[in-house]
């Protein structure tokens, strides 16, 4: 068990830095990139 | 055929060990009376009509008539069972109570010829060991905290014992009579024993036994044994799993806690734009442009945003715009704010800002977009006049702007709804800290309660008020001398 614990806190610690390296926030209300979208284009101004 | 007289000595038969067993009469029934251990017995309880006999001389005269049939005995005398190793005869018993009578417990002599004698208690299904100790171990009886082969051992319980049945065959004159001073100190498994009888003062140490070893010891089944409640020197079955996860826990928390610092002083974090923008019904389902900017890498775009807000909503429908690939990020912002009076007084809810965080944003030159709606832009006729941006600035997003001093150039038919945004990126998000923090001791979490529920469990049933924590290297408090069990001198 202790070795699972071992294995499942360096997980944890590896998605934590995984996670502020690439700005993703586990609260975030963002849910994903959408497609490109061309009914934006009218937004340009 | 003669054999030759050659003169020759016989060899001397081998010698009877110590403890042989010898059958006698009783000399009030005239049963017959089993002593297990000759020249070790003083005191040996009559099978038959529970008379004590006097085994010390051959005259093996009656004691005193026993007021109760033998009973209550989980292990009969005379069964033998092997205990670390070693084979023992239970030779006798005694069932014992403490003052109020409301706590019972069975202490079982052990015999072996070569060993000598041990105690079995039986507290309620919590067995114990016990070897009395030949020499005197400080503190006890004296102090909370006694140390003994470099254990610290605390006071459990202390008070007087009681002797309500007897059974089976004794080294001392064992009698219902007897009532004793005792105190027990635990640092589990291990118990020391500290008693005065008369003019005594016994030391004893000893360890606890699983039901399920005195089971398979002396052929009984281990259910019968056990007991419901927490033993004074039961092992914490969590004490194990504590020691070895919490350090482990305490290196994932520091490391946790330097990827996050360490991604707090690495991350390129910069603010990109506040803006105070005036929303008028007039930009109800359209975007208000916000800032342009150009990511570097991969990052993430925090947006903070505050309204002005007075018993009314905002909400911000955002879009961060590839302005390359159009490649869009949306989020929404709610905001509310109301308050009043009633009949209790002032009262407020709501709240008058949100931030939102686009998480991986890759690379590129973006647009922020804003779409607003508010309850106000519904209250009025809308306003023909597009809103306009206030003010606009770059440095310093942690003031918060002033919307008093804001003014509209140009006054709308409804009153703006003022709204700072602020847009940042690269930002280090705390809740995935938090969050982590809160996987990495869930376990340890778990096991530490169990663990101190144990302890609590245990500490609950003592007569003293030594808390729950029993760990071995406790404060030490081994100069209280308080306690009402004392030596005489």
């Amino acid at each position: 068990m202790m070795k699972l614990f071992m294995a499942w806190s360096a997980s944890i610690i590896t998605l934590l830095a995984t996670a502020n390296y690439q700005g993703y926030s586990a609260t975030s209300m963002f849910s994903g990139p959408q497609s490109a979208d061309k009914s934006v284009n009218h937004w340009h101004k | 055929m003669e054999v030759p007289d050659t003169g020759a000595v016989p060899p001397l038969p081998p010698a009877k060990p110590p403890g042989r067993v010898k059958v006698f009469a009783c000399p009030n029934c005239g049963g017959a009376v089993t002593l297990r251990a000759v020249g070790n017995s003083i005191t040996v309880q009559c099978s038959h009509c529970s008379s004590l006999i006097d085994v010390a001389n051959e005259n093996c005269q009656v004691i005193a008539a026993a007021e109760a049939a033998i009973a209550g005995a989980a292990i009969e005398i005379g069964k033998r069972g092997k205990i670390d190793g070693i084979d023992w005869e239970v030779v006798g018993f005694q069932q014992r109570c403490d003052e109020s009578g409301s706590f019972e417990w069975t202490e079982y002599l052990l015999f072996n010829p070569y060993y000598g004698y041990r105690f079995l208690i039986d507290e309620q299904g919590n067995w114990t060991l016990v070897k009395m100790l030949n020499r005197d171990v400080p503190g006890v009886g004296v102090s909370d905290t006694v140390s003994f082969e470099g254990r610290d051992y605390k006071r459990f319980s202390e008070g007087k014992s009681y002797t309500r049945r007897i059974g089976g065959e004794f080294y001392w004159r064992a009698s219902t009579d007897d009532v004793s001073d005792g105190v027990d100190y635990v640092s589990p498994p291990y118990r020391l024993f500290g008693e005065r009888n008369n003019d005594e003062i016994i030391v004893s140490h000893g360890h606890y036994i699983s039901p399920s070893d005195i089971g398979e010891a002396f052929g009984i089944e281990a259910a019968s044994l056990a007991g419901p409640e927490i033993g004074a020197n039961q092992p914490n079955p969590y004490a194990a799993a504590k020691a070895a996860i919490v350090p482990i826990a305490i290196l994932a928390v520091v490391g946790a806690t330097v990827v996050q610092f360490a991604g707090l002083f690495m991350t390129d974090r910069s603010q990109i734009d506040t803006t105070t923008y005036s929303f008028t019904s007039a930009d109800k389902d359209k975007a208000v442009t916000g800032p342009t900017f150009t990511l570097r890498g991969t990052s993430n775009i925090e947006v903070d945003s505050i309204a002005q807000l007075n018993n009314d909503w905002l909400e911000l429908d955002l879009s961060l715009v590839n302005t390359e690939t159009e490649q869009t990020f949306p989020a929404t912002q709610g905001m509310e704010y109301y308050s009043g009076y009633d009949s209790d007084g002032s009262w407020s809810e709501g709240d008058n800002s949100s931030t939102v965080v686009f998480s991986r944003v890759p690379a590129g030159t973006y647009k922020l977009l804003i779409e607003p709606d508010s309850g106000s832009f519904a209250k009025a006729p809308a306003s023909t006049t597009a809103s306009s941006v206030l003010t606009t600035t770059t440095v310093d997003g942690v003031t918060f702007p002033s919307f008093a001093s804001a003014s509209p150039q140009a006054a709308p038919a409804t009153p703006p709804v003022l709204a700072r945004v602020k847009l940042m990126h690269g930002t280090i998000n705390w809740s995935n800290y938090f969050i982590a923090l809160l996987l990495l001791i869930l376990l340890p979490g778990y096991i530490l309660a169990r663990y101190w529920w144990f302890e609590a469990s245990r500490w609950a049933e003592s007569g003293t008020s030594s808390g729950s924590d029993s760990s071995s290297n406790d404060d030490d408090d081994s100069n209280d001398t308080s306690s009402s069990w004392s030596r005489e001198e």
